[in-house]
């Protein structure tokens, strides 16, 4: 049989009929969750059976823990307004013309930020937000661990609460540093760029977000039943066995996998489908390139991570035996899986970052990209081989010991593409006439940045150093210098470029460059005083060490404070300028990119008449 | 002064002043038990003829925390979590204690401790730690029934070197690493208690009037701090058992300070 869903018509006459959509936004979201997870709460109380004394395994409570936060989930996403088009796609309809320009933010001002609103624009600016306050929680945890650190004794804070702190500064930076670029800018920004009306699928984008905010409270649940004391990879059996406040990490991994599942498929049909006419992929700017090389490294690596968790689940709730070995599970099993998402997850972070600095280059130089096709060449050799590498990070663990050279002939590969990066990013700067902005500087500062945290990187993929190496510090040193050194930089510098674009005003100058001096600073005095302790041997996700340590413990403090109040400045800035900044040019870069030929604001629908393009977006100094 | 750049100064106060008071509260909810400093007693003469000051600790083991003692009035956060607990002199079960899991003793010094185990047990994944080890003389004195109302022993004395691993109830482990130079490693099992007596008991809200005693002397080093657990998998709760009160500090785990 087959069902004809009605097609969606313009309603007539003034008042706009939306229905329920109109009465939902993240006020109700939180209503309904809170009140679903108390439901499915006390529902489980009363319904599932007590563990018996004989039974093997004690699960009563995390099913409770689990179901509840499931039903948080739903609840939420119900209150938020995401299930109601399928909900009529199931009654065979779909939504009104209205009802779609309602949840485009039409005429809602900033209303539409509060909303499941579909607008690319919306959604950015949402994603902007979230990452900041992602950042600003990971980094007071990240503050907490090293006040915790400032003597060799520890003991401030509880070493069961220090671990979890440890654990959910790791995850929650992780996920702030995927989402930091692809998310503003890639939904803000990319569309624009391509020549684009919005995303290829509009609410698959708003439901991308807001399963991050949905996310975001099992995590915050569980730090209060018992925390994630496992470290940021959770590695089972010890997750199995960990305090009931683990289903948090469960839940928040999962829901996070599905958001980033869905933005993955929808940026990459976006690029691929809805380019203007004429920008082929030689003229496609090298930010999309880093963009869709990214999600698209996430789109099979996320989906691992999610099965990972929903084993981990079910082996605490259900009492299945995937990584128990006890029973005929492999704790190697996690570690496998694990991996397979967490090494391309670095470059998920890492390539979008760094073309969003390609894609500056160019304009702060006044010179094309040199070698574009070496750039795409790169970031394609990144993606092809970073899937290739995970087991970098099991070589002590015992798991097929003959892989062991092949994953470090890998990894050691790898460092060719990155180079061909590096290669770019020098090669447009050379003898270019430099326009000395933040994101000019930053071009230096991540060259500085990740210059060290690969060189560093190539040690650890090196065996036999490995084998020193490993679990210290200087891991924790070399992963910084990558994620944050590099990545992070890109990001901030990407926020200071695109700022105008998203606001309508300047970033103010004088700050930015003062959190930017005081956040490279910052952050080369903290990690090279990791490096020392980690050469040391000062082992990592420890809350007392040995008082040989003290000096550069003391030092990657100072560091570390340094970077917090360059952030807190970058903060008041973006607060400041956003409010009450002066208001920006359409072009105030005189760039050559889509995006800056559309006014400030930006219309709803981007472009009156979609652009066609007809030259190199890296013209410049060259007559077309 | 400039209005932004005061903004950004009073963000910057703002923001460390968030991270202080975020930090203190979880410092304040750490709820540590403290430090039990253990009693000196007469000397012991160690079986090479050397003469040691001596001190003395008194711990009971019990089948869940409702005893209250350092966990607060009801048993507080986790009433259903096996605990150690300080003890009387006699098994007595004192639910006022503030202090419970955190040990200090002296260097240079014999440690004698008794352990009042009211809790039931099975079988040790590992039967190493069905052993007695690192004490003075290799060896613990052991009670089968201790009577806590007519505080005598219920069954003979007997010196052990060993327990059936399928009888356990607990382990008292130090861990050989301190966080300075010296080293501990002692490992004494103690023997579960009657099944039944246990069961019947906790019916009753209360403990077993027979636990087992067990009693052993080592003798310290240097000054140095250790961790020391329970090796028996006795956490209710998902993989292996080494979860819930076996990876909560303070109640089948805590320190062990050697100082002064």
């Amino acid at each position: 049989m087959t069902t004809m869903m009605e097609r969606p018509t313009p309603t007539s006459g003034d008042a706009p009929k939306v229905g329920i959509i109109r009465h939902l936004n993240v006020f109700t979201a939180f209503a309904v969750g809170a009140l679903t997870a108390i439901i499915v709460w006390r529902l489980s109380l009363a319904l599932l059976p007590a563990d018996s004394e004989s039974a093997p395994l004690f699960t009563r409570e995390d099913k409770i823990t689990l179901l509840s936060m499931i039903g948080w989930f739903v609840g939420f996403m119900t209150g938020i307004g995401a299930l109601v088009a399928p909900f009529r796609w199931v009654m065979g309809k779909d939504l009104s013309h209205d009802e779609n320009m309602f949840l485009a933010g039409k005429d809602m001002g900033t209303k539409r930020y509060f909303r499941y609103t579909t607008d690319h624009k919306v959604v950015g600016i949402q994603y902007l937000v979230i990452t900041m306050v992602i950042f600003g929680i990971g980094g007071i945890l990240a503050m907490l661990i090293r006040a915790n650190l400032g003597t060799p004794e520890g003991g401030w804070i509880h070493p069961q609460a220090y671990n979890s702190i440890v654990g959910t500064h790791g995850i929650i930076m992780i996920v702030g540093t995927i989402i930091m670029v692809t998310g503003p800018f890639g939904n803000y920004i990319m569309p624009i760029m391509i020549g684009a009306r919005d995303m290829a699928f509009p609410r698959l984008n708003a439901l991308s977000f807001w399963l991050i905010v949905a996310a975001a409270i099992p995590l915050i649940w569980g730090q209060f039943i018992g925390g994630i004391s496992t470290g940021w990879s959770a590695y089972n059996p010890l997750a199995g066995q960990a305090p009931l406040g683990m289903n948090g990490y469960i839940m928040f991994i999962c829901i996070f996998a599905l958001s980033t599942m869905v933005a993955g498929a929808n940026i990459t049909t976006t690029v691929v489908r809805m380019r203007a006419k004429g920008m082929t992929w030689n003229r496609t700017p090298i930010f999309i390139y880093g963009v869709v090389a990214s999600v698209a490294l996430a789109l099979p690596a996320f989906p691992v991570f999610f099965l990972s968790q929903v084993m981990s689940g079910m082996d605490r709730a259900l009492g299945t035996s995937f990584y128990d070995t006890a029973r005929g599970g492999s704790g190697w099993l996690y570690e496998n899986l694990f991996w397979i998402m967490g090494h391309p997850e670095v470059y998920v972070i890492l390539i979008p970052a760094v073309a969003a600095l390609m894609e500056m280059a160019p304009v702060f130089t006044r010179r094309p990209l040199f070698s574009f096709n070496v750039a795409v060449m790169g970031i394609a050799g990144i993606c092809g081989l970073s899937v290739l590498v995970w087991a970098h990070h099991m070589y002590i663990s015992g798991w097929a010991p003959l892989l062991n050279a092949p994953f470090m002939l890998t990894t050691e590969l790898i460092s060719i593409p990155t180079g061909m990066l590096f290669l770019v990013l020098i090669g447009t700067l050379w003898r270019g006439r430099l326009w000395m902005t933040v994101p000019t500087m930053s071009i230096f500062a991540l060259l500085w940045n990740f210059m060290i945290g690969g060189v560093t990187g190539i040690y650890l993929s090196d065996v036999p150093a490995d084998a020193f190496l490993h679990g210290s510090m200087y891991v924790t040193a070399h992963f910084h210098y990558t994620l944050m050194g590099a990545g992070l930089t890109g990001a901030l510098a990407a926020l200071v470029y695109w700022f105008p674009k998203m606001t309508g005003r300047m970033l103010d100058k004088k700050l930015s460059w003062i959190s930017f001096w005081l956040v490279q600073i910052g952050f080369n005095v903290a990690f090279i005083g990791m490096f020392l302790v980690g050469l040391q041997g000062q082992p990592r996700r420890v809350e007392a060490y040995a008082a040989i340590f003290n000096k550069g413990n003391l030092v990657t403090s100072i560091g570390a404070a340094t970077i917090m109040t360059g952030m807190l400045v970058l903060l008041a800035a973006v607060i400041g300028s956003w409010r009450s900044g002066v208001k920006a040019p359409m072009n105030p870069w005189q760039a050559k990119s889509l995006e800056w030929t559309v006014p400030n604001p930006v219309p709803l629908e981007n472009f009156e008449t979609l652009p066609v393009v007809t030259e190199d977006v890296y013209g410049y100094g060259r007559k077309n | 002064m400039n209005k932004r750049i005061f903004a950004a100064l009073a963000t910057v106060v703002l923001g460390f002043g968030v991270i202080a008071g975020i930090g203190t509260y979880v410092a304040a909810a750490k709820n540590d038990p403290g430090v039990t400093v253990a009693e000196a007693a007469d000397s012991y003469t160690a079986p090479d003829g050397t003469v040691y000051p001596q001190v003395k600790l008194s711990l009971n083991v019990y089948p869940n925390s409702l005893f209250g003692g350092h966990h607060g009035a009801g048993g507080g956060a986790h009433p259903d979590y096996v605990s150690y607990g300080l003890g009387g002199p006699n098994g007595e079960v004192l639910s006022d204690a503030q202090t419970g899991t955190n040990f200090q003793v002296p260097a240079h010094t014999a440690v004698t401790i008794t352990v009042y185990q009211y809790d039931s047990g099975e079988t040790l994944n590992n039967d190493y730690f069905a052993h007695v080890r690192g004490t003075a003389d290799g060896k613990a004195t052991f009670v089968q029934r201790w009577d806590t109302k007519a505080k005598s022993n219920a069954s003979t004395e007997q010196q052990i070197t060993n327990i059936p691993a399928d009888m356990v109830g607990h382990t008292f482990t130090i861990h050989g690493i301190s966080d300075k130079k010296s080293q501990l490693f002692v490992s004494v099992p103690l023997m579960m208690s009657n099944d039944e007596e246990v069961g019947a008991a906790e019916e009753e809200g209360g403990y077993t009037q027979f636990p087992t005693k067990t009693t052993f002397t080592f003798i310290t080093g240097d000054e140095g701090e250790y961790v020391w657990n329970c090796e028996f998998p006795c956490g209710d709760g998902t993989i292996a058992r080494f979860g819930a009160a076996m990876s909560t500090m303070g109640y089948m785990s805590g320190h062990f300070i050697v100082k002064g």
